[in-house]
């Protein structure tokens, strides 16, 4: 605790300039990551966990993108204030990244090798040989057979697993303090995903590189990470040590999120989902984002957007009201039951309406 | 049950879907074209152009004929542009009558000129048509058939793609020109034949291609698995999702045909001239760039002039073809 | 069980096979990616069948044989009563109406030129099911049943979510009062709060319709939740069918078992606790399959015999079936390798 965090975002905020209007797809997000630790962010798509992770690595496509606000304190340096140069120094040096999708992030015209020692060579000051040579320790430590032999080859060469080990070697190169995952088993198979995890989790082991681990999978983050937080709209809606987070949900959506996932250890025999659509981001209000949606809804969240708050020791959410996933069943029918009497009301309405004319 | 929540538009946040206006793809591409200041002044110019082509005789201020004795010893004979003094000869210089000077018969240019609109439309439009017409048909037999047919299809329409087309207009304008057939419209129609007969080619490779991704999207699919039949599948579902790039690619054809009648003009085996008032198609602007050629010294209005039109025609088709590709293909 | 004779489809021997062609003039055949290859199994009246397995594995082609919109290289689909495989032209469109389709990708399910009402109306008027204004009518009262405002008939699949664009499609699956309904990865697009709506829709339609599913997906707890039985398919084979919580408690193939253990489950304390089977490699090609057992490349438990034969898909008891050598003692097995 008493050591500074290695990654510290304050207040970032992110805007995109669309024909329709400005989008603030992250709004004031702020969290922090400990050397060594795994941060989990979940998020559906649009709640804003890969844009948040782009800024971190400065690559939000400007314009249209661009930072609006905020704080990235990389080490104590602002990551915001970096010039181009600076920051190509950090990418895939002190920070790296591993994306869903290999392919696009893989030059297909090169070969493995050549990518590999390019940025061995320009961050680690290493000569051809010894590039290589990494390279190789490399490819083997991420569990690809006959490393020597798949140096000389092009990424189409490789299967999707094989791809995905190839770009987590890439990214840990350089012996990164911060590795930014974002959804690197999204696009594969069951048991390829549970290889990959497994790297994942011994090479956090072996090199003790922080990492941020994005997903929308609430199983992965369960067994991948330390601490969890949860994004919705934009904004972190809450934040625990994983453990915590599963154990004591204090924030509706993460309540729902929870509860509308079939479990393959449950027996659950009807799911709850969580009714209603994502938010638009165009639009502003000072509403809590996820009213329309939420079971747990009071007058106050209408006309008050909830900042995150303590709620359990180390746990913080972003709502008003102390709730927890107990009571979802008896607000979720108290809130159908309201909604059916307005219906019945407009109804009576309409009949007496009809009747008068 | 499916609670009463569950029904998307009953939450009061989403009460504003229902006051947004219905929008069609068609309708969502109108609006970004509008916002396309330079496809719009395109779209502006060329229908001005289409105005002056169809009002030819109304806004010409004389006939585009043969002048008489009388009116040829008042125009001259390349008589300079209007703000052009020609101090040692009175009679070369330019006067308001005559906003663009004549030619070597005494032909107002300004009229010639606006005449020669009528060509470049014509000759943009009409085989446009032809093109799209041929090219999407066996575009769309090729595509939507396989097998056999579409090999046999597309070996012929590579053989039509891999003919040097120039070469091509060339020999068939020497070859007809002089039949009955070929003088038909002042030899437009075999202008049009000629130039669709090439360039279909590309018009169904690009929609044999659009019906091969499209055969496989899911929507198709579906369409087959409710039952509904080939036919419907295709003018339902297959065509109008190709109408888009079709469309683009119509507003690039038409540039080209323009700068094609113009070259064979310019070469002298294009359209042919005619001083019948009457005619209306007398003129075009390759005829006259190729006559200013000859009278750059004394009176290179008939080459600016005319080259200008034929450039700004063109740049303006080439702009909103653009534009068309922008909205109907937001991707970027 | 008793009465077996409930069968409201039944496949025997079916498969796929995709010819290769060289790239050549001539474009001659040079090989085939089977991409089912065998497949026996029935699905009985007013049941969900899950059908799971990896990509590649022959589970969407499977959906789209008995549907005919493949016409599967070999093998028999009987719906109730009917071979669908020699049904052609007419007989084939009208058979149509009772099996349905609800595809993966909403965006790409909807053809975006056309309006709601179109989209839904169209099985109605291809069927002539209702006539004139009563079309209009009974689209309205489909989108009602699917959960979407009928307001929104005139509306385009762009103006809508992905969610709300699944229940387009399956508005337009049941616009024609199908029995059967493949659910080609009908959520897996979707994001994880919308899922469960359209799962819980899937399970209300069933009830109130009386419709049979066969839904096939790659997410084994959905598939779970959903499905009375379960089968497991692997390079175009099936490896397991069972009852649905047989399956899940006491898988017998060794890679139902692997496909288990590896997914994971949103729970902390459980994750840290769990020995997982990891299986090495990755699947092999679909148009060169192993010999033998398909899966005794990755199969931790791999015995000289699975090599060289294809082990039968046989009935364990209880209408379990697995197609394994080791299948009664490949739980002791795996354990022991575990340790």
């Amino acid at each position: 605790m008493a050591e500074a965090p290695l990654l510290e975002v304050k207040n970032l905020q992110v805007q995109f300039k669309t024909a329709d209007g400005v989008v603030n797809a992250v709004n004031n997000v702020s969290f922090s990551v400990n050397r060594g630790e795994t941060l989990g962010i979940v998020g559906e798509s649009g709640s804003g966990k890969s844009v948040t992770s782009l800024s971190i690595m400065r690559l939000i496509p400007s314009p249209p993108g661009k930072i609006a606000g905020g704080q990235i304190l990389f080490d104590g340096d602002n990551l915001v204030d970096f010039s181009e140069s600076e920051m190509r120094k950090i990418r895939g040096n002190r920070i790296s990244m591993i994306f869903q999708d290999p392919m696009t992030s893989l030059n297909p015209v090169l070969r493995i090798g050549k990518q590999m020692t390019e940025s061995l060579q320009l961050h680690m000051g290493m000569t051809a040989k010894q590039a290589r040579n990494r390279a190789i320790d490399l490819l083997s430590m991420v569990g690809i057979p006959a490393p020597d032999k798949r140096l000389d080859d092009f990424p189409h060469q490789f299967s999707g697993g094989m791809r995905q080990r190839v770009m987590i070697a890439m990214g840990l190169a350089c012996n990164p303090e911060l590795l930014i995952a974002d959804e690197p088993t999204t696009a594969l198979d069951v048991t390829i995903q549970a290889q990959i995890l497994e790297l994942l989790n011994r090479l956090k082991n072996e090199t003790g590189t922080a990492i941020i681990f994005i997903t929308h999978d609430l199983g992965v983050v369960a067994g991948m990470t330390d601490r969890v937080i949860v994004m919705y709209a934009g904004r972190v809606v809450e934040q625990a040590s994983t453990n915590e987070l599963f154990r004591n949900p204090r924030m509706p959506y993460t309540i729902g999120l929870l509860d509308s996932i079939p479990r393959l250890d449950g027996i659950q025999t009807r799911l709850t989902p969580i009714p209603g659509l994502p938010p638009d981001l165009l639009e502003k209000t000072n509403r809590c984002p996820f009213a329309p949606r939420c079971d747990f809804v009071q007058e106050q969240c209408w006309i008050e957007t909830p900042s995150l708050r303590q709620v359990a020791p180390d746990h913080t959410a972003a709502c008003l009201f102390d709730i927890d996933r107990d009571q979802r069943q008896v607000m979720a029918e108290k809130k159908i039951a309201e909604e059916q009497a307005v219906l019945d009301a407009a109804l009576e309405d309409v009949l007496a309406h009809e009747q008068a004319s | 049950m499916a609670t009463a929540s569950n029904v998307a538009g009953t939450n009061p946040a989403q009460a504003q879907e229902f006051t947004r206006p219905v929008r069609s793809l068609w309708s969502d591409a109108w609006m970004r074209l509008r916002r396309n200041r330079l496809a719009m002044a395109s779209i502006i110019y060329l229908f001005l152009l289409a105005l002056v082509a169809i009002f030819a005789p109304v806004i010409a201020p004389h006939s585009p004929g043969r002048p008489t004795t009388t009116e040829l010893r008042e125009r001259g004979v390349y008589r300079q542009a209007a703000w052009v003094v020609d101090e040692k000869n009175p009679k070369r210089s330019g006067i308001w009558k005559f906003p663009l000077g004549t030619d070597s018969a005494g032909g107002d240019v300004l009229s010639r000129l606006i005449y020669g609109t009528r060509v470049s439309m014509v000759v943009g439009f009409i085989p446009m048509i032809f093109t799209l017409t041929i090219g999407i048909t066996i575009g769309l037999i090729s595509g939507f058939a396989g097998g056999k047919l579409d090999s046999l299809l597309m070996r012929f329409t590579d053989i039509i793609f891999s003919l040097p087309d120039i070469l091509f207009f060339i020999i068939v304008q020497t070859a007809f020109s002089q039949t009955a057939f070929g003088k038909t419209f002042n030899g437009l129609l075999l202008i049009f034949l000629s130039f669709s007969a090439v360039n279909w080619a590309s018009v169904s490779r690009l929609v044999r291609g659009q019906v091969l991704s499209l055969k496989e999207k899911e929507f198709v699919e579906a369409a087959e698995a409710v039952g509904v039949r080939r036919g419907s599948i295709l003018f339902r579902h297959i065509l109008p999702n190709t109408l888009a790039p079709i469309i683009v690619a119509g507003a690039f054809i038409v540039p080209s045909a323009i700068v094609t009648e113009a070259t064979l003009s310019f070469l002298g085996i294009g359209i042919q001239p005619d001083t019948n008032p009457n005619n209306p198609f007398p003129t075009s602007w390759g005829q006259m760039i190729l006559e200013g050629k000859s009278a750059i010294d004394s009176q290179p209005w008939i080459l600016i002039a005319s080259a200008i039109a034929i450039a700004s025609i063109t740049i303006a088709f080439v702009a909103l073809g653009d534009g068309l590709r922008d909205a109907l293909d937001p991707r970027q | 069980m008793a009465v077996q004779n409930e069968n409201l489809l039944d496949i025997n021997g079916l498969k796929m096979h995709f010819p290769v062609k060289s790239n050549g003039l001539l474009r001659r055949t040079v090989g085939a990616v089977k991409a089912v290859d065998g497949l026996s199994f029935s699905v009985k009246r007013g049941e969900t069948l899950g059908l799971v397995g990896e990509s590649g594995c022959g589970k969407s082609t499977t959906g789209r044989a008995i549907l005919q919109l493949h016409r599967p290289t070999a093998g028999t689909v009987n719906f109730d009563g009917k071979e669908l495989t020699k049904l052609h032209g007419e007989s084939m469109r009208q058979m149509r109406r009772k099996v349905q389709i609800i595809f993966q990708d909403p965006y790409a399910s909807l053809n975006p030129r056309m309006t709601v009402g179109d989209i839904v109306g169209e099985p109605i008027r291809v069927h002539n099911l209702r006539t004139g204004k009563e079309v209009r009518t009974r689209v309205e009262e489909l989108l009602r049943v699917v959960g979407l405002n009928p307001y929104f008939i005139n509306r385009y699949p762009h103006e809508f979510s992905g969610g709300q664009r699944q229940r387009i499609g399956i508005a337009r699956a049941l616009a024609v009062e199908p029995d059967f309904i493949v659910c080609d990865e009908p959520v897996s697009a979707l994001d994880v709060s919308i899922q469960a709506q359209i799962i819980n829709l899937l399970q209300d339609l069933q009830g109130q319709f009386g419709l049979t599913y066969l839904f096939i997906a790659h997410n084994l707890s959905v598939v779970k939740h959903i499905s009375d039985r379960v089968a497991v398919m692997y390079l175009g084979k099936m490896v397991e069918l069972a009852p649905s919580k047989q399956l899940y408690a006491n898988p017998m193939h060794p890679y139902t078992q692997a496909l288990l253990s590896a997914v994971p489950i949103p729970d902390p304390e459980i994750e840290k606790q769990r020995q997982r089977i990891i299986l090495q490699g990755d699947v092999p090609s679909p148009l060169n399959p192993p010999s033998g057992c398909h899966f005794h490349t990755r199969c931790p438990i791999v015995i000289e015999k699975c090599k060289a034969e294809d082990p039968p898909f046989q009935d364990y008891g209880g209408g379990h079936f697995v197609a394994c050598w080791r299948a009664t003692e490949s739980q002791a097995q795996m354990e022991k390798k575990l340790q």
